[in-house]
Order: structure tokens, then sequence, then C-alpha cells
């Protein structure tokens, strides 16, 4: 028996555009954008991916707990 | 079919050729690795169908992965077909109605990056996936780290870099992975048995558990079950070897083979009688591992046992060994071990067990004389009229003892009560606890306030046993042996002594006379609390280093913790403290609470609490 599993992503190519769509290129160069499990300050570097949330678009860093939908704080 | 090859035929080899490639596109990696051929050039040179190039990559690598090194060993598993499913703005269905995190899919030539955040995506729905709300949070990304570890080393050896500077040791310094359980897991792995017997373990105790709703914490037997399989791949090949794991939900053995005289003297006998053993002391899987020398050998058994109708045994797989050149070779894998997974067919339990209790006569409580054949440490087997029992450690006195060859010698008769018939697993078990010895209700039992005089015979964990009168047990919690933490207590000057204890409890239920040590002296501990209220500072040495803590000897029995987080707040060299701290270093501290319930004090680092 076959059983697919899909992974949702983002390119890079589609991102970009997706941050400007929604005002977010600038705030992410000035360092403004939080990583919304972490809490952690964001980069075009250390984007691991995105979400819309309240009809927001929310930035996840690449921590496997963040995108895993858990908070760091339960680690601790 | 045979009017298909006249077609094919007639049309020649062009049409043959456009038959086969249309059969390879229907597999989805032979698809994949054709996409990745046809635009990895496009790409290099011109940034062109970046993610096909990126998806195909990916998707190619997982598959692969999984099917070499996760599938064939977990046979529950079905055949995985990793996709990339793309989205690009926010009006796209998935991130739309799905609400879904998206993964970023880096735009790079180097797809390592990408791979290993895919994989680390979809691990917890791949591997033990059912296990996962019932484990540790840190102990479930250490386990998918490990499997990270080992696609990261069959990618190469760059990219066992990039796992490690981007991955795993991020992740360790985020506290988001048990460094100890890790290398735990690791060494698991390179004998060969993370995935074809922990993993395949987990994923079956998964299944086992979601039947029914108990949803409590399992780490702590995982973690057991985690140690009990490392002691198995340490071990040197060296001899023919038995093991047993048997702390519900997890009941399996392990049968190690190596080349060895007995192979070849005694044939299958020994290992067949020894799989129906591990089944009668109530194993539900027999993993059969086996060393290179010993595969012939286990083929022949696993041969035989295909042919039992009362066991399914699966075919010989071999867990191949990564070898690298940190492992003493060049990039590449080995044969490592050879396993076959042997259990019990529930579909074939015969009605034979039945017939023979009922022969006997043998039904719960009835008095049986029984020869023993076995006695171990937890449980002994018994011949009662030419069927095997077995009676367990609880069940063999009224009285605790260390091991059952306390109270039972091999080729002795003694006479038993039959105390549980489990059909299911067919076996019965006995006890020797006869109702008319039970000292609960000698009149010599003490009452709660007496202070008697108790010999303490041994400790087994959480109490000291003691015996009074020779005759009524009394148990001694750990708490109750000292004013001082009981880690702290030297236990061998109790072992084996005369006592005065005062009794404290009788606990009317599980019919046990409960003993206190300590009661017998004033609590030391309200006059030492005095002399170390909040803010007072003080200067102590390590004396045990933890991930989360470090506790100091405050002196007078007094000990203190320091916690994880103010060690981190104090900079780097006190961040990386299990690598830097030694026992007996002394740290300025100030005690920053104090609870008197818990005999516990917390301090902080003075250095944090000077102005900066």
């Amino acid at each position: 028996m076959k059983q697919t599993i899909y992974l949702n992503a983002i390119h890079d190519k589609d991102l970009k555009p997706l941050l400007r769509e929604h005002q977010l290129e600038a705030p992410l160069a000035q360092g403004m954008l939080r990583c919304y499990s972490c809490d952690r300050a964001m980069t075009w570097d250390n984007i691991g991916g995105v979400a819309l949330r309240e009809g927001r678009l929310v930035l996840y860093c690449e921590d496997m707990g963040c995108m895993r939908g858990d908070s760091r704080r339960q680690y601790a | 079919m045979n009017a298909l090859l006249d077609l094919l035929l007639s049309l020649g080899v062009p049409a043959a050729l456009v038959a086969i490639i249309i059969a390879l596109l229907a597999s989805p990696r032979f698809a994949d690795a054709l996409r990745l051929c046809l635009v990895t050039l496009p790409y290099w040179l011109f940034r062109f169908f970046a993610r096909i190039y990126s998806s195909s990559a990916i998707n190619l690598k997982l598959n692969n992965f999984f099917k070499s090194d996760v599938n064939r060993y977990i046979p529950s598993l079905p055949d995985l077909n990793l996709r990339i499913k793309w989205a690009s703005t926010t009006e796209d269905p998935i991130i739309k109605e799905g609400g879904e995190v998206l993964v970023r899919i880096k735009d790079s030539a180097d797809q390592t990056r990408n791979i290993l955040m895919a994989t680390q995506q979809v691990l917890p729905f791949i591997v033990c996936p059912i296990i996962r709300n019932r484990m540790d949070r840190t102990f479930s990304n250490t386990l998918d780290h490990a499997i990270l570890r080992r696609l990261s080393r069959t990618l190469g050896d760059s990219a066992y870099v990039t796992y490690q500077r981007h991955f795993l040791d991020e992740h360790i310094d985020k506290g988001l992975v048990d460094k100890d359980k890790f290398h735990k897991l690791v060494e698991l792995d390179n004998g060969g048995l993370l995935i074809p017997i922990f993993a395949e373990e987990l994923t079956a105790l998964g299944i086992k558990l979601s039947d029914t709703e108990d949803l409590s914490d399992r780490s702590e037997v995982i973690s057991d079950f985690l140690d009990f399989l490392l002691r198995i791949a340490k071990r040197e090949p060296s001899s023919t070897s038995e093991l047993e794991f048997i702390k519900p939900p997890i009941k399996v053995c392990v049968l190690l083979m190596a080349k060895s005289w007995r192979m070849e003297t005694e044939g299958l006998a020994p290992y067949l009688y020894r799989i129906r053993r591990h089944f009668s002391i109530g194993a539900e899987k027999v993993y059969i591992i086996a060393y290179p020398k010993a595969k012939k050998f286990l083929k022949e058994l696993v041969q035989h046992l295909q042919s039992d109708l009362h066991i399914r045994a699966s075919n010989v797989v071999a867990a191949d060994k990564v070898v690298t050149q940190d492992t003493g070779g060049a990039y590449g894998r080995e044969d490592g071990v050879y396993l076959s997974t042997v259990i019990r067919s529930k579909e074939a339990i015969s009605t034979l067990f039945s017939q023979e209790l009922h022969d006997r006569n043998f039904s719960v409580g009835e008095k049986v004389t029984g020869s023993v054949i076995a006695a171990h440490r937890d449980y002994a087997v018994v011949d009662v009229e030419g069927m095997e029992a077995q009676i367990l450690l609880e069940e063999v006195s009224w009285l605790s003892q260390e091991s059952c060859a306390e109270v039972l010698a091999p080729e002795t008769t003694e006479d038993f009560l039959i105390f549980n018939i489990d059909h299911e697993s067919e076996r019965f078990f006995l006890t020797k606890r006869f109702p008319g010895e039970n000292p609960w209700h000698n009149p010599l039992r003490p009452n709660v306030g007496d202070r008697i005089e108790v010999a303490v015979r041994f400790h087994k964990p959480g109490h000291l046993v003691a015996l009074y009168q020779n005759l009524i047990e009394v148990l001694i919690p750990e708490s109750e042996v000292s004013w001082v933490p009981f880690s702290l207590v030297n236990q061998d000057q109790f072992l084996d002594t005369d006592h005065e204890v005062v009794i404290y409890d009788l606990d009317e239920v599980s019919e046990r006379v409960l003993g206190s040590l300590k009661r017998m002296h004033e609590d030391p501990w309200k006059e030492r609390f005095k002399k170390l209220p909040p803010g007072t500072k003080t200067r102590a040495p390590v004396c045990k280093i933890q991930p989360n803590v470090v506790v100091v000897d405050l002196s007078e029995g007094l000990l203190g913790e320091v916690p994880r987080e103010h060690l981190v707040e104090a900079g780097h060299e006190y961040a990386d403290f299990t690598e830097t701290f030694v026992l007996g270093q002394r740290l300025d501290l100030v005690v920053s609470k104090v609870d008197r319930k818990k005999q516990r004090i917390k301090l902080n680092l003075q250095r944090n609490l000077a102005p900066r």
C-alpha cells in the first residue's frame, strides 16, 4: 500500500513577493519582526516558515519546535 | 498480453522504448530522478525551474532514504511517497483554508538544508507517530534528530557538517534536544538497532495504545527500553545470549546469535526452546539479532519458524552500518547485524492450553504441587504436572525478597496455589502466599506509635525492608530513613543491622506496616533553615551537575540548587556549565528561595545580582 504525504512549502521566489504584498519586507530588514512562536528576532536568513493567522501573515523561525506549533517556553 | 506484444513488435524498437519510459514514469522515484536530471543544468546556469529543481531533489532524497533506511525495517509502515505541495500566495487554499505553516524552501544549488528542514517537519508524522503524544517532547525531538543525523550521513560528509552546524548544535543549545539521550540513540544507530528495533517497537506500541484511552506519559519505560537496547548494541559478538524486557506495555525479548560451538553442535533446538521460553514469560515479540557469521544459521532458524503455525517470523533483513571517517572507514555502508522478528500469532492460538488445564482440573485458587525448573531474579519457572507455570517475585513469599532464587531452589518440589490463568498468552501463574500464613493477621503485629527493634534486610527501590521478631515485615520508606535526603545517606550503615523504629502507619489496603527511623529524633531542619533566610550570601562547593540544575553543598546536611536559567543568565562560561563546571568548584551565591516543606533551597549567583 502506498501512502502519499504532502509537505506544504513555499519557495524563496514566492516568499519575497508575498512579504512585499503584506508590507513586511521593510520591517523584516529593520529587524522589527518576531517569530510567532518563540518571539525571536527575524531576519531573511532565519525564516523557517510562514502561515496565515487571523488574516495576518506571520513568520516562524527555523526552530523545530516553532514550526511544529510548539512554543519554546514549553521546553524550559 | 500476447496481442500487446505482437503490436509492440510490429511497431518496432522506438515504440518499445516509449512503452518502457511510460512504465518507468509511473514510478514517482524514477519520475523525480528524470526531472532532476533535466532541470539541473538550466537551474545551475540560469536559475530556471527553481521549484521543480528543489522539489525533485527533496522528494528523491527523502523517498530513497525512507525506503532504504526506514520502511524496510518497520513492516507496519506503508510504502511512503513524500511530495512537496507548493503555495505561492495567501489566496492559495493550502495557506488560506488549512492555516498550516508553509515550510520555506531556500533558493540554493545545495539542497542539503532544504532536505533536512523538510525531513524535520515530516518525521513526526512518519516514524512512530502515534506514541508521540505519550512521550516527552524533548525525547521525541531527540529521536527525530538521531534519524536526521542518519539521513545527513547518507547525504555525505559536507551534509553532516551542515546538519551539525545549523540543526543539532543550535537545538541542543536551546534545550530542544536532550544531549545525553541523543548520544545514546546515535550509539544505538551505530549498532544497527535504532530503526529496526527501537523505532519499530515504538511504532507498534503506539498502535497498541491507540486502542486504549490511556494517554499517560510513557517516556520513562521508553527510556529504559533505550538503555536495554544500548547494552545489547554495545555487546561483543563473542557469545550467544538472551535478554528480556518485560515492562508493560513493552514486552519484548532479544535473542543474540553469534558463531559459537553451540550452534554447530546442538543445531536449532536451543534457540527454538529459548523463543518458546520467552513467549512463556510474557514476551509478545522476540527480536533475533545475528552477527554476520551467524547469518546463515539465522536464515535456517527463520525458515523453520515460518513453518510454525503458532508464530509469525519476518524475513531476515540486514541492518547496515553507516561507516564514515570518524568511525574508522571511508564513507559507505557495511554489514552490521541481521535481524528477524518473531511474533506470537494470535490467529493460531490453539485450544490446547484450555484443554490441558481442564484435563488436570486446574483453576484459580487450586492448590498444586510443582517442581522448580529455574529460579531467576524476577520470576521462577515451575513444572506442574507437565505444564510450565511462572511465579513472580512478589508472589514467592509474604515477605519481600531480592530474588526468587532466595526462596525457590531448582529441582525442589513445593506446594503452590494457582494465582491467575491468562488464556490469551497461554500462561498460568502461581503463588506461595497462602492465606492462612498472612503475617498481617499475626497478633504480634505492632501498632501505630510503637517503638520496636527491627533487623534491616535490604534496600529495594523506595524502601528499606526490615523484619520484626523474624515474622512481620516493616517497610521504611526512603523519605523516612533520615532528615537528610536519601540520596545523601550511606545505605550500607543500615543494612544487616538492628535499628529502633517508630511505627507511623498501618496501610490496611496493601497490608503493610510502615516504620520511620527519622521520627525517632527531632527535626533538625528548623534550626538549620533559620541560618539561611533569603538574601543570605554564601560560598559553597558544587556537589552534583545535572542538565537543568547544579546542586551545591551548604553544609550541615543542607543542599542548595542553582537552576539552569540563573547559570545561563550569568554569561558564557557559566552557560555551558555541564561542560565547564567541576565537582568541588566553589560558587558565590545568594539564597533566593527557601521551601521548608520540600527541604529545598534555591540560590542565584551573586554576579547576576551585582550592578552592571
